[in-house]
């Protein structure tokens, strides 16, 4: 119960935080390390809960709006980035980048908590 | 110790952070922030615009007197409904950041010399310092800071620019990080505040691309210098027989108010054997740039009415250089083509009138020697005595590097351009100011402010009348049935040549010693053949009172073939007619060249594949469209033909020469005298005859022709390979592989890179009937379903008709998809 209750926070702070715009785009930094350090969970745990919480969020908010525009920005990007045109190559490299860095202070809460 | 683990991982989360915030360099180009551009929150993701993007809207804007009404069409075209000129300027100022916010900025970064500050000093073989140095050092900054001085003089235009100004501010100030153009993320950079002087840079912009014409002041001294006078005069002729002038053949001019003299040493203190070949400047101007106008009288149409066509050509690029909308006040009610970066319609039309541009293509800028006293340029000889210059400090900002200075001296003919620290393409460490008609106050803008507004024919003569450069044709037709063109800009009065080669600058006689009067202008109200038409030709025959400029600044095919078109037209015209017109791909050069070259060939011993591509050539109808193959065989041909008669002379010289053009070669092969180019000289024992050239020409083009023809199609629309490239020149962002047809010599001008920039046909009837289409879509965003919503239809000469209502219509229109609602903050 209290993974889920984590890692439901965990998405909900990230896309508050997110609505605020005028706030860096990192600010679930922030609160994911808050939530993981009073959730007090187990490292192994908060850095999967963490890292999977973001990209959800992340995969899930691209995904919307990659269908919504028919592909037609993510298949621009996909040729700049390089990743070979394709729009779902740059929905996973985006929720996997929302992912890295969530799961890595996630987790550096919990192992800083844990030494506490 | 204990806490190392999370120690370390802490670390490992904000360096994380730290890289994916900052531009990290990859193979020598920055990348985006990483993070942000990812963010679907913040970054990229936001610009994907959804399909059925709601665009309805309330919008309050700070000093709005009263509320304004945007009605919007299916094309995302705005219909702008003001109760005031101010509000209606404001608000066409907000419409265009809303949509082309970043364009307008890079465009006028680019004017002004400033693209380094956003791109850093090179992004792959682009030096855009040097690029920046280049518009720095022929006066671009120098010449919007005197255009702004003349618009501040006219109340209606500082007005009109401010409030335009305010109206971009306003947008940009409510732009949260979220929300910025997709180029500014991936840049990373941010909008700067808009000001009238940057709406005026933008304008000297389009004089730099319409009248610079680059240096061929340089080439053309080294190419008479060096075939000497005789050779010089046959390839750069004075006039061109063939000729189809903007003002009919045989009209009559009153007698000129200003003869020039030229100095009686003009043909020997210029001539001096350069012996370098050095850099041109990092940016051409492109011969291409011209443009297609014309205007036929009620006496030749179905409807008893005018009808007007304008199709300008330029570079083609997204976002594209126009967009459409309709400006409604209490004063006027204009449609048609604005610029992202100025007020008012510039090409259109109104409830009473339309009017189009053509370049005129008259010399307005030379080179001119100037001596200074010594390297510190403080004083320069001028007329025997010893005369004190000024001088401009332009501070280039490099991104990431700090400022470089280029220091400019100023002087009687202007600023000193090629100097000791920046050299000339001779680098012959001479110093060269120029003197530009760009650099001349002057207030274009308050043409476009008063055709928006003109009601007939002598409104468009008292509007144009403020235009000094770019010169312009402007062609012109009213409701009540009146058709005109002129040829308007302030354009010097020159003796023959004058200004074709560099001049000296130590000397007043070699000055421009005066500018026509704009009552000289060539210009013509209903002719008797039922049309005005103009292709970039030379406006007159010699019967002009005046120096035109020599024939190789003129087109001469595309006046040739709109004029025989509109003079072939048997039944009554309608609209549908000038569509097929303007996008007609009927080769007139072909015609008059490719009997010419079979004849040369006829009798020669050929090869088989050699024969299948002459049988090609011969049945070919002529036309440029797409699937034709008889076009990349005459145009490939040709080409090569040029090379195998000048390459050799020109190789041997160790100089920038111009190449002549190819009007000039035509007539030589009509007349079947090359003149001593005809000779390979790289031959020894051998001399060549037109038919030996022809032949190695034709063998040289098949060869090719057939060794592309096993991998790919060679038809013409594949051939040319037309493209619309976005303005960073990335691909993802451009559009590749647009099946067009046309040439630069044929009314469907499309070259590779190049064309019709926008297409209008105008009807004035009673409700005026217009029919519009450009290569690219209202909204800059590359995300947007509207980025180049246009460029299929124009490729396929498609047109999309104008909704041009009055407001009580628009907002009971069902064709009106959305409404904005502009209010008072």
């Amino acid at each position: 119960m209290k993974q889920f209750s984590a890692f439901a926070l965990m998405i909900l702070m990230g896309y508050v935080l997110g609505l605020f715009t005028f706030l860096p785009w990192y600010s679930f930094v922030v609160s994911t390390f808050l939530i993981c350090w009073t959730f007090n969970l187990k490292p192994i745990w908060a850095l999967v809960l963490s890292f999977f919480s973001m990209l959800t969020l992340w995969a899930v908010l691209a995904f919307y709006i990659d269908v919504q525009n028919e592909h037609l920005l993510s298949k621009k990007v996909a040729e700049i980035l390089p990743l070979g045109g394709s729009s779902n190559a740059v929905i996973a490299v985006t929720s996997f980048v929302g992912g890295l860095l969530n799961g890595l202070s996630g987790w550096s809460a919990a192992l800083l908590r844990k030494a506490k | 110790m204990k806490y190392l683990p999370g120690i370390i991982v802490f670390v490992c989360t904000i360096t994380l952070v730290i890289l994916l915030d900052r531009p990290l360099t990859v193979g020598g180009n920055k990348t985006p922030r990483l993070g942000y551009f990812l963010s679907p929150q913040h970054g990229f993701w936001k610009n994907a615009e959804p399909k059925n993007q709601d665009w309805n809207a309330t919008i309050a804007i700070p000093g709005l007197k009263d509320s304004v009404s945007v009605y919007i069409d299916e094309n995302l075209i705005p219909h702008v409904y003001a109760e005031n000129d101010e509000d209606m300027y404001k608000v066409q100022g907000y419409l265009h950041a809303k949509f082309r916010l970043w364009q307008m900025e890079f465009q006028t970064h680019a004017a002004a010399g400033r693209l380094s500050e956003i791109m850093g000093e090179k992004v792959g073989s682009t030096d855009f310092v040097a690029i920046d140095k280049m518009f720095r050092r022929i006066g671009m900054v120098y010449a919007a800071e005197k255009s702004i001085e003349a618009m501040k003089s006219s109340p209606d235009i500082s007005a009109a620019t401010a409030a335009y100004a305010e109206g971009v501010n306003a947008y940009i100030k409510q732009l949260g990080p979220q929300d910025l153009p997709f180029e500014y993320k991936l840049l990373n950079y941010q909008p700067q505040e808009w000001t009238p002087f940057k709406s005026a840079l933008f304008l000297k912009y389009m004089s730099f691309d319409l009248t610079w014409m680059g240096l061929q002041e340089f080439t053309m001294t080294n190419t008479r210098d060096y075939f000497g006078y005789d050779d010089f005069a046959k390839l750069f002729p004075i006039q061109q027989p063939m000729t189809d002038p903007i003002i009919p053949k045989g009209t009559a001019f009153a007698k000129p108010s200003i003869q020039p003299k030229a100095p009686s040493n003009v043909d020997s203190t210029y001539f001096y054997l350069n012996k370098k070949k050095g850099a041109d400047l990092p940016v051409q101007t492109d011969p291409n740039n011209g443009s297609n106008n014309w205007a036929v009288s009620g006496q030749l149409t179905a409807s008893g009415k005018p009808i007007l066509c304008s199709d300008p050509h330029l570079g083609l690029n997204l976002p594209s250089l126009w967009f459409e909308m309709q400006l409604s006040g209490p004063n006027s009610n204009a449609y048609g083509a604005s610029f992202p970066g100025s007020p008012a319609i510039i090409i259109g039309f109104n409830d009473s009138i339309a009017w189009g541009v053509t370049n005129a293509g008259r010399d307005v800028k030379d080179f001119y020697e100037v001596q200074f006293k010594d390297a510190s340029m403080q004083e320069y000889m001028y007329n025997g005595e010893w005369k004190k210059s000024t001088f401009r400090e332009e501070k280039i900002v490099v991104r990431d590097q700090g400022e470089k200075i280029e220091k400019i001296a100023m002087t009687e003919w202007g600023p000193v351009m090629f100097d000791t620290s920046y050299k000339n393409m001779n680098e012959d460490g001479k110093y060269y100011a120029v003197r530009w008609t760009a650099h001349d106050a002057s207030n274009e803008l308050l043409t476009f402010y008063q055709l928006n507004r003109a009601k007939n024919h002598a409104d468009y003569l008292a509007a144009t009348e403020h235009f000094y450069c770019p010169g312009q044709n402007f062609v012109f037709a009213s409701h009540t049935g009146d058709i005109a063109i002129r040829q308007q800009g302030k354009f010097p009065a020159r003796w023959e040549r004058q200004g074709e080669f560099l001049m000296s600058g130590t000397d007043s006689q070699y000055r421009w010693q005066g500018m026509i009067p704009s009552s000289e202008n060539p210009y013509i109200l209903n002719p008797a053949r039922g049309f005005v038409s103009s292709a970039n030709q030379p406006a007159t025959d010699a019967n002009y009172p005046y120096y035109l400029g020599a024939a190789t600044n003129f087109p001469l095919f595309r006046g040739i073939a709109v004029n025989q078109y509109l003079a072939s037209l048997k039944e009554p015209i309608t609209p549908q007619h000038m569509m097929q017109m303007q996008t007609d791909n009927y080769n007139v050069f072909a015609a008059m060249a490719l009997p010419l070259l079979l004849k040369e060939l006829e009798g020669q011993t050929i090869t088989a594949t050699e024969q299948k591509y002459v049988d090609i050539a011969k049945s070919w109808n002529l036309r440029n469209d797409i699937n034709e193959i008889g076009a990349t065989v005459f145009h490939t041909w040709w080409d090569s033909l040029e090379v195998a008669i000048y390459a050799d002379e020109y190789a041997q010289a160790n100089v920038n020469l111009r190449w002549p053009d190819e009007t000039v070669i035509l007539e030589q092969l009509k007349q079947g005298n090359l003149g001593r180019f005809v000779d390979d000289i790289t031959t020894v024992d051998k001399q060549e005859t037109i038919q030996d050239l022809v032949l190695k020409a034709f063998k040289n083009a098949i060869s090719t022709i057939d060794q592309k023809s096993q991998n790919q199609s060679v038809a013409w629309g594949v051939w040319k390979d037309t493209k619309v490239s976005h303005l960073l020149k990335i691909p993802a962002l451009s559009r590749l592989h647009v099946p067009i047809g046309g040439a630069n010599c044929i009314i469907n001008a499309t070259t590779q890179t190049h064309g019709p920039s926008w297409r209008m046909v105008v009807h004035l009837t009673e409700e005026v009937e217009a029919y519009c289409v450009y290569p690219g879509g209202q909204s800059g965003n590359p995300g947007s379903h509207y980025y180049d919503r246009f460029l299929n239809d124009w490729a396929s000469g498609k047109y999309h008709k104008a909704l041009f209502v009055k407001k009580q219509k628009a907002a009971q229109s069902n064709e009106m998809k959305w409404k904005i609602a502009f209010i008072p903050a």
